[in-house]
Formats: C-alpha cells, sequence, structure tokens
C-alpha cells in the first residue's frame, strides 16, 4: 500500500480550489454579463 | 506527517476566557470546525423558531392579533432565510466538518484556514441580516425569494440584505471547494470512490451542487443591487428588462438548493440505517448513482416554481416531466433503505426513529411534491398553504429529521459519552407528533384555497389554522428537550466506546471516543 504524501495531497487540493474558485467566479460574472450583454 | 497539517491550537493553547475564545476564533482544525457550525446552528434553529411562532401566534385565529402585516412579512421572510443559510445548512457543513475527514482517514481538511474562514464568515451573514430588521423601513419582507419589483421597496435594509447574502453564498463556497478537494485529494490509500461511505458521496455531490446553484444567485442579487442603484433594468419592464427573468435566474438557484439541503440528509439516512439494521446497505453503486441523478435532474426543472407566471406549452411539458422523473432515483433511494432494513435485525434507538420517520414523512412531502408537478393541478395550488406544507414536509421530517438522526448518531463519538436514550425518544416522539400536527392540516387549508404569507384569513380556515399552531408551539417547546439531551451529553454519561452502535462500520468508529483532537495523521489501511 502506498504512503499517503500530505503536502502532495495539498498542494494538488490547492490547485483544485483555485479552479473551482475561477469556475464559481466565472458563473457569476458570467451569468450577469450574459444577461447585461443581452441588452439589460 | 506533512508541516502544514500540525494543528498549534487546541487543548494546549492556555487557560483563562483569552486563551478559550482564541482557541474558538482561530482554530484550523476540522473538528473544532464541525462543532462551531454545529453549534451555531443550533443557535440559528432557535432564532427561526421564535420566527415561526410569531407566525403561528398571529395565525391562532383570525384577524390581526399581535404584530403588524409588515412585522408579519418580515417574520416569513427572514425564517425562512435564516433556516435554509443559518441553520440546515450549516447543520449538515458541521457533519461534514466532522465526519468526511474521519470517514475517509483524512488528517483535516485540506484547506484548513479556508475551512476557518468559511465558518467564520457565516455569523457576520447572519448576523448582518438578522440585524437589517431594525433599520429604518424595517427589514426584508418580500418574501425569502426575494423577488422584484416588490423587494425593491425594501426599505434601508435592502443593500444590506444583499451583502448578508452574499456573505453567506461565499461562505457556502468556499466550504464546498475545501469538501470537493478534500475528498478528491485527502483519502487514505485504498480508499476508492466507489468504497466511501454514501454520507461522503452524498456531499461531495452536493458541494458540486452548492458550486453551480451560488454563484447563479449572487448574480441575481448583484443585478437586483444594481438595478436599484445603478440605473440598470434588468429585471425593470420600463426600462427593456423583464422581472420573471430574476424568477428564472432565482429557481435556477431555488431548486438545486432544495437538494442542497436534502442530500447531506439522504446521506445521513444511509449510514444510519444499515448500522440499526446489522445490514450493509442495499444497492450501494445504485445509491451513488441516484443521487448523482438527483442532482442532475435538479438543475434542469426550476421553472415548476412557476408555472402561473405564464409560458409555452412546450415549456410547461418540458418541466413538468423532468420534475416527475426525480420521483425514479427518489424512489430508488426509498426502496434501498427499505430493502436494507428488510429480514434485518432492527433496534430502534433515537437515530433509526428518526431515520424511520424520515422515510414515512419525506415521503408525503415527496408526493405532494409530484401533485404540485401537475401543471394544471399547481394552478389551484400555488401560492397557497398546500405549497407551504409540501416543502416543510421535505424540510423538517426531511432534512432536520436528518440533522437530529445525525446528531444523535454522532452525539457519542463526538463527545465521548451516551447520550440519555430516554429523552432522546421523548424528544422524537414529540417531535414527530407535533411536526405531523403543525403541518399536515396544512394540506387542507391549501386545497381549500388559504393564501399563504397573510397575516389574517377568512374564518372558514379558523380551526385548522388553530390545531396548526398548537402543533407549532408544541414542536418549539420539544426543541429544548434536545438543547438538553446535548449538555447533558457534553457534560458527562455512561463512556461510549470506540464502536458505539454495534452495527457501525466505517472508518470513524476505528478511533476512540471522543476523537481526539487529531486522527489518522497516519494513514488507515483500507482493505
Amino acid at each position: 500500500m502506498p504512503a499517503r504524501d500530505d503536502d502532495e495531497a495539498r498542494r494538488k487540493a490547492k490547485r483544485g480550489a483555485m479552479v473551482l474558485g475561477l469556475l464559481a467566479l466565472g458563473v457569476y460574472v458570467g451569468y450577469i454579463l450574459f444577461h447585461w450583454l443581452n441588452g439589460a | 506527517m506533512s508541516s502544514t497539517a500540525v494543528d498549534v491550537h487546541g487543548e494546549h493553547g492556555g487557560r483563562g476566557f483569552l486563551a478559550w475564545a482564541a482557541r474558538w476564533i482561530t482554530t484550523t482544525n476540522h473538528k473544532d470546525i464541525g462543532t462551531l457550525y454545529l453549534m451555531f446552528s443550533l443557535l440559528m434553529l432557535f432564532v427561526g423558531g421564535g420566527m415561526a411562532m410569531v407566525i403561528r401566534a398571529e395565525l391562532f385565529q383570525p384577524g390581526l392579533q399581535f404584530v403588524e402585516p409588515h412585522v408579519f412579512n418580515q417574520m416569513t421572510t427572514v425564517h425562512a432565510l435564516i433556516m435554509l443559510f443559518g441553520m440546515i445548512m450549516p447543520a449538515f457543513a458541521g457533519f461534514a466538518n466532522w465526519m468526511v475527514p474521519l470517514m475517509i482517514g483524512a488528517p483535516d481538511m485540506a484547506l484548513p484556514r479556508l475551512n476557518n474562514w468559511s465558518f467564520w464568515l457565516l455569523p457576520f451573514g447572519t448576523g448582518l441580516l438578522l440585524l437589517s430588521m431594525f433599520m429604518p423601513g424595517g427589514g426584508p419582507a418580500a418574501g425569502w425569494t426575494m423577488y422584484p419589483p416588490l423587494v425593491l421597496q425594501t426599505g434601508d435594509a435592502f443593500p444590506f440584505m444583499i451583502f448578508a447574502v452574499h456573505v453567506l453564498g461565499v461562505s457556502s463556497i468556499l466550504a464546498s471547494i475545501n469538501i470537493i478537494v478534500t475528498i478528491l485529494n485527502m483519502r487514505a490509500p485504498g480508499m476508492a470512490l466507489l468504497k466511501m461511505p454514501m454520507f461522503v458521496w452524498t456531499w461531495l455531490i452536493t458541494a458540486y451542487l452548492l458550486l453551480i446553484a451560488m454563484p447563479v444567485l449572487a448574480g441575481a442579487v448583484t443585478m437586483l443591487l444594481t438595478d436599484q442603484f445603478f440605473g440598470t433594468s434588468f429585471f425593470e419592464a420600463a426600462g427593456g428588462g423583464d422581472p420573471v427573468m430574476y424568477q428564472h435566474i432565482f429557481w435556477f438557484f431555488g431548486h438545486p438548493e432544495v437538494y442542497i439541503i436534502i442530500l447531506p440528509a439522504f446521506g445521513i439516512i444511509s449510514q444510519v440505517i444499515p448500522t440499526f439494521s446489522r445490514k450493509p446497505l442495499f444497492g450501494y453503486a445504485s445509491m451513488v448513482y441516484a443521487t448523482a441523478a438527483i442532482a442532475f435532474l435538479s438543475c434542469v426543472v426550476w421553472a415548476h416554481h412557476m408555472f402561473t407566471v405564464g409560458m409555452p406549452l412546450g415549456g410547461q411539458l418540458f418541466f413538468m416531466l423532468s420534475t416527475m422523473i426525480i420521483a425514479v432515483p427518489t424512489g430508488v433511494k426509498i426502496f434501498n433503505w427499505t430493502a436494507t432494513m428488510w429480514k434485518g435485525s432492527l433496534t430502534f434507538e433515537t437515530p433509526m426513529l428518526f431515520a424511520l420517520a424520515f422515510l414515512f414523512l419525506f415521503t408525503i412531502g415527496g408526493f405532494s411534491g409530484l401533485m404540485l408537478a401537475i401543471v394544471p393541478a399547481d394552478f389551484q395550488y400555488h401560492d397557497s398553504y398546500f405549497v407551504v406544507a409540501h416543502f416543510h414536509y421535505v424540510l423538517v421530517p426531511g432534512a432536520l429529521f436528518g440533522a437530529f438522526a445525525g446528531a444523535y448518531y454522532w452525539l457519542p463519538k463526538m463527545t465521548g459519552h451516551m447520550y440519555d436514550e430516554k429523552l432522546g425518544k421523548l424528544h422524537f416522539w414529540l417531535t414527530a407528533i407535533f411536526t405531523n400536527v403543525t403541518f399536515f392540516p396544512q394540506h387542507f387549508l391549501g386545497l381549500a384555497g388559504m393564501p399563504r404569507r397573510i397575516p389574517d384569513y377568512a374564518p372558514q380556515f379558523a380551526d385548522f389554522n388553530m390545531i396548526s399552531s398548537i402543533g407549532a408551539f408544541g414542536l418549539g417547546l420539544a426543541q429544548l428537550i434536545f438543547v438538553w439531551v446535548v449538555i447533558k451529553c457534553i457534560r458527562g454519561g455512561p463512556k461510549a466506546t470506540a464502536q458505539v452502535w454495534e452495527g457501525a462500520e466505517g472508518l470513524e468508529w476505528t478511533v476512540p471516543s471522543p476523537a481526539p483532537h487529531h486522527t489518522f495523521s497516519t494513514p488507515p489501511v483500507v482493505e
């Protein structure tokens, strides 16, 4: 059974969190922009 | 052992109030933060519950008795917002913080400082929302859905309400990101995705739903803000906008929100029923797929909340049928829970009682949901007390009973003591009986034509309203027993073993009770 490398796992987790955070921000800004460009 | 996983807080932080406060404010330990979430949630149960008592006192008999209509509207609005964002979501976030790392064999959440921040945003957001009720013009009173143009008539509280919703949304998004990356990166070696406990699976899927839904709510309320203060007209017909568009955007958040609340409860029930049936969960893989299917479908049914605003026949058919299809994966779950109990060696401790009540009563809420999904019938039911009865059957015996089941199930692991079973059972029976006394008559009121969100009503609705109010007061008082059970369990009681429940399986039951401050610094071996 390979040992778990917590440092490596946390580094990966941080990268993943940034991607997910950007995704959430993208949905937020995208939603508003979409409706803005549709003539609000 | 990673240096980032070392937590210097906890039991070694010194003595006195300041040390105690510093420990809880700066903690990055998942168990501490879980406890903070759970305690906050319990406090909010009584704040939101107090508002429910005001509502039911006013509706005890026809006429205006206790509060002005504007105050009544604030009560219905803030009761809903507090119960959803301040009580039930934090309750499940608390269980996730406590149990997800224990269940997957992780030493902590992947991002402990983010975890601290996620929690501490919550009291600020909730406090802001509550304090906005004392501003000139009163607090938010346009309903938790905040529909324009009505919501734009809110007084000075309006921007504060919007900011509070943003803060609560950021808190939820950060917590969900943390949960996703913890589950995907921190599992013990050998813990494959399809070996994870169902509670972890339901939270993984819930966290993705949160990530999709919450920014949409933030977008909707930001557009309200710019409409009010910055001259846009997203939702203003006079400027070329469309108020109905707000409803579409809101419910694109709002319907997944329902499943954000109920899926973690499904997860808890999936842990509790096998334990007290002394059998493995029936159809584990189908439970995972059913949860994912429910989450996907929850994103394509939103307009069933707004059939009466008018939409093309094709739209009505699509949203009616897609809503009804959700009954299929939900039926799979109900079947699997029942099949788990089939020929099991059942015992009926308090967590199991709450799980069984969940099974029966949540199903009632599900069936009334199917009735509401039928477009022509919905034209009759819409905005009536039938809807109030429906969603309270989903949220109280559904989500809240799930949370109670989880609380009784895991209290011995958290505190190291067994709770008082007699008091637990008394709490269960009073809660189960008064829940039905409160909410079942509301079906009849709705079918007879009583509209929701009104402080006064026609005399023919008096009897059922009185019954409902009596039930609500009983339900509120019964929750004091739960507080007493929790305090008693924290202070002492029979020592809990590591295993706690004879039939319990999973990594969380391999650590001592109470679970030590640090667990799984060395990863466990998962067969």
